[in-house]
Formats: C-alpha cells, sequence, structure tokens
C-alpha cells in the first residue's frame, strides 16, 4: 500500500459549526464513501488562498482532502486504499 | 521550592514528522515508518519502531531499506508539520509567553513566574504533556531545569514520552559522570567532542574540573563556554516567543530529483533558489553582499565557495548571476551534481533608496509588481521563463530549509 496523488475536484457533504468542520462522506469515482473519522487537521496558504486539510479515515482506507476557505472548493489530494 | 530557583523547559516531540504521519495514518501505527523529503533525499525523522532497526536521519533510502526491509517510505509534507507546530505553540503560550522556539519540533520554556498557577514545575510539565496528547495526539519528552542546557540534557536522557526534573542541587551528580558525546546539541560537536576525548576528557565531570586556561589554550575563547557547559551552568535566557532574532542570512538549497551533469538543469535551478532567497530577502526587507554557493556531488563531497560583491542586492537575477559565476569559476560537471544551495549573508535593512537612473527604479516596480501578483495567487505564478527546465527535470513547490523565523505565528 502506498499513498497515491489525487488532485480531484470532489463533492462532499460536510457540517460546519462555528470553528468547526466535519465531513459525513464524499463521492469520488461515482462512489459515496463514509468519512469515520477526521485524524488531524492544519492549514496552508496558497496566495491569499486559506486551505484547510483534512486527514481522514473512510472506508477502505486513509484520505487527504482539501477545501479551499476562498473559492469553497473541495479537492481529494490523496489517499491510500486497500 | 526554592524562590531563587529558575525553571525551564525543554519541550522535544517525540519522532515529530514521524509521529504526525502516525497520527494522520492510522495504519502506521505501531510500523516502522520514515519521513523523507520529495524525489530520493534522506530520511529526516523515524518512528521509534523503525529505529529500532538502526533506521535513522541521514541515512538515504537505500540504507534505510536495507536495515528494515518493511520500512514504510512517507513523503514529508512540511507545511503540515509547521501548521502542526503552530497548534502546540498555542498550547505553550498558555502556560507562559516565554516560549522560545529552537526549532520545529523544540521549544524552551521559562516558567519560574508562572508555575505556581499550575502547581509545581513538575506538574507543569504533566499537564502540559496531558494537553499536547488530548489536543494534538502527539507524545513529548520534556526536561527541566535551571537552565536551557540542563532542561535540553534531561528531556534528551528520557526518550520518548519522558519528564524529568534536574534540580540546582543534583546538578553535579547529573553531570559528572555523563560522557562528553552526550553533550552534543547543547554546544558540543561531534569534532569538540573527539578532540576532547584526545585530551582525555571523557565526561561532563572530567570537562568541568580541567583548568580554564588548558581549554582556553585548545579551544580559544569558547574554551570558557566548554567549561560552564561542563559544569553545567551555561545559561541565556529564554525569548519571548513574539521576539525575532536579527537575520544573519538567508539561504535555501536543493536535492535535485536525480543526480545531472545538464548544465542547463543547474542553471535553471540555481535560479530557482536564488528567486526564492531574493522573495524571502525581500519579505524581511533586508539586502546583502555576500553570496554563498554551496553544491554535493554524487559522492557527496560538499563544497561552499563565497563571494562578497561590491553592491548590496535583493534582486533574484542578480544573485543568480553572482551564484552562476561562482559555479563556473569553482567547479565542472566532470561529476554529478546531487544538491546545491545558495545563501546570502552580510544583511543590511533595505532602505528605500532613490535611484538616479530610472532603469532600477523601473527594475524595483516590476520586482514589487511581481511580488504583488505572486502573493496573491501563490509562489512562481509569475517566474522566469528559465525555471521550465527545473520544472521539466522535476521541482517541488517548497525547498528543503525552513527558518525558526517561519515556525513562529506573527501578530
Amino acid at each position: 500500500m502506498s499513498i497515491t496523488v489525487i488532485k480531484q475536484k470532489i463533492d462532499v457533504c460536510a457540517i460546519f459549526k462555528k470553528n468547526f468542520v466535519s465531513i459525513k462522506w464524499f463521492e469520488w469515482k461515482g462512489q459515496q464513501i463514509e468519512v469515520n473519522k477526521i485524524t488531524h487537521k492544519w492549514y496552508t496558504k496558497d496566495g491569499q488562498n486559506k486551505i484547510l486539510h483534512l486527514a481522514v479515515t473512510g472506508e477502505n482506507g486513509y484520505y487527504e482532502i482539501s477545501y479551499n476557505i476562498n473559492t469553497f472548493e473541495w479537492i481529494l489530494e490523496k489517499t491510500e486504499v486497500e | 521550592m526554592d524562590e531563587k530557583e529558575k525553571y525551564i523547559l525543554l519541550i522535544d516531540m517525540d519522532a515529530y514528522f514521524a509521529s504526525v504521519e502516525q497520527i494522520c495514518n492510522p495504519s502506521l501505527k505501531g510500523k516502522p515508518v520514515a519521513v523523507c523529503g520529495e524525489g530520493r533525499t534522506v530520511i529526516t525523522t523515524a518512528s521509534y519502531e523503525a529505529r529500532k532497526f538502526g533506521v535513522k536521519t541521514g541515512l538515504t533510502i537505500p540504507e534505510a531499506k536495507k536495515l528494515c526491509p518493511h520500512l514504510i517510505i512517507v513523503k514529508g509534507d512540511l507545511e503540515k508539520y509547521v501548521d502542526t507546530s503552530l497548534n502546540i505553540h498555542k498550547i505553550l503560550l498558555d502556560f507562559t509567553d516565554k516560549v522560545e522556539v529552537f526549532s520545529i519540533d523544540e521549544c524552551f520554556m521559562d516558567i519560574t513566574d508562572s508555575y505556581k498557577l499550575f502547581g509545581s514545575p513538575f506538574d507543569t510539565g504533566l499537564m502540559i504533556k496531558k494537553r499536547i496528547k488530548e489536543e494534538i495526539g502527539l507524545s513529548c519528552s520534556i526536561g527541566i531545569g535551571p537552565n536551557k542546557t540542563i532542561a535540553k540534557l534531561a528531556a534528551k536522557l528520557f526518550k520518548p514520552d519522558g519528564l524529568y526534573e534536574v534540580k540546582s542541587s543534583a546538578i553535579e551528580g547529573f553531570m559528572n559522570f555523563l560522557p562528553v558525546e552526550k553533550l552534543q546539541g547543547v554546544g558540543i560537536g561531534d569534532k569538540t567532542a573527539m578532540k576532547l576525548k584526545m585530551l582525555g576528557i571523557n565526561t561532563a565531570g572530567d570537562l568541568s574540573r580541567t583548568s580554564s586556561m588548558l581549554l582556553r589554550a585548545y579551544f580559544g575563547i569558547n574554551g570558557y563556554i566548554l567549561k560552564k557547559i561542563g559544569q553545567g551552568l551555561y545559561d541565556t535566557p529564554v525569548k519571548k516567543y513574539l521576539y525575532q532574532d536579527a537575520i544573519k542570512s538567508v539561504g535555501h538549497s536543493y536535492t535535485l530529483p536525480e543526480d545531472t551533469k545538464d548544465e542547463s538543469v543547474i542553471k535553471s535551478y540555481i535560479l530557482m533558489l536564488s528567486e526564492k532567497v531574493a522573495r524571502r530577502m525581500r519579505k524581511y526587507n533586508v539586502k546583502g553582499r555576500t553570496i554563498i554557493f554551496i553544491i554535493r556531488y554524487s559522492d557527496f563531497k560538499t563544497y561552499m565557495k563565497r563571494k562578497t560583491i561590491k553592491y548590496l542586492t535583493y534582486d533574484g537575477n542578480e544573485i543568480y548571476l553572482e551564484a552562476l559565476k561562482i559555479f563556473k569559476e569553482n567547479f565542472n560537471l566532470k561529476n554529478k551534481i546531487r544538491m546545491i544551495g545558495v545563501t546570502v549573508s552580510n544583511l543590511i535593512i533595505a532602505d528605500r533608496e532613490k535611484f538616479l537612473f530610472d532603469f532600477y527604479e523601473k527594475k524595483n516596480k516590476l520586482i514589487k509588481v511581481i511580488d504583488d501578483i505572486n502573493d496573491k495567487f501563490g509562489e512562481f505564478t509569475v517566474r522566469p521563463a528559465l525555471l521550465t527546465i527545473a520544472e521539466k527535470f522535476g521541482i517541488v513547490k517548497k525547498c528543503a530549509l525552513i527558518g525558526s523565523r517561519q515556525i513562529k505565528k506573527h501578530n
């Protein structure tokens, strides 16, 4: 098993609370993937864009998803699927 | 508790980069993991499971794989580690404002004035460990002592997940039989330790009993500092978190995706590094006169050459042309090149200069516009065309080095 870089836009079902975001599921390759747990989060900057990164475990694997706070864009960055 | 005693803590994150990867991806927990840079570079951190096999920082990936064939290699993500560090700093700043960032995974704290709010210094250490574990998911080792030297030694001796306090009254006993090699990281490097051993100085205790005259004769002015280190009394104050050290140099280095003799590729990478250095210099508002060029060949032989120029600059192209001159005048391409680095030192604060000639004024305006575009849309959005060669050869967004200035959160 190894990490694969994906970098694809995805649709995500997320819940936003005050300073908190939680992902319920996301769609990738025509499948809905349930998220079990957000294991870590961190922020980066790309120019003026602030990007929230989430490391999550879901069905069959590990995923890193990013959310551009300025453009509301979700991207599946990397995955390690069993 | 002694009112006059100082209480300095060193917070040292355990196998930091590897541990961050293990909390992100739970399937890595309990497994031998090594974090390395982009492409093929060297191991930057190994998990404790990997260390059992002898995998350590600085080994190349094939060397590490030989020691531990089932080693899992994870490509490092510096931005992830820096942001996680900032979250650790937030926790530490709840205990005192005297938090000095020593490196991406180490911070000194002076809790002399605040520990009573949390119980004893030892209780404070326990609380810090608990909060980092609960809020970030990482373990750390903490050393407590009356100065930075003792705090650092105490943290290093009991890893991972250690907490150890050495009081002033116990310093002599603590230091007496400590081998000089263990003093690495508190001011005594490999070569000094070897020199000390040749003089028959094998332990910190021996060092503390050696006459200052003898140490001065062999190590110059550093002889006094060495004696103080041996006595466990060498001390510098812990700086406040927002304090900024004066910048002495700005540099970047880069290990190429593969060793090469191709001059166009080398030139392109020198330009990329020069532009990165220049951009950081402009951010810090400093100009420099000394250009340092570093080169490592495929046999790991590393050379450094410097040149002081007549004018001050923070222009990437000017730095590039000088670095290229150093390269052409001093080095050849008989052997393949593995790593290159560009640094500028001899810095002064850049004043708002008025130029006699329009050309310079126009150039400065152009640099400012390019910086503004790159600030808004991301680094190297506008870049010299020559960089496309490096891009084709394989390039990553971030270079290897990061200074503690960039690891701190700024208001």
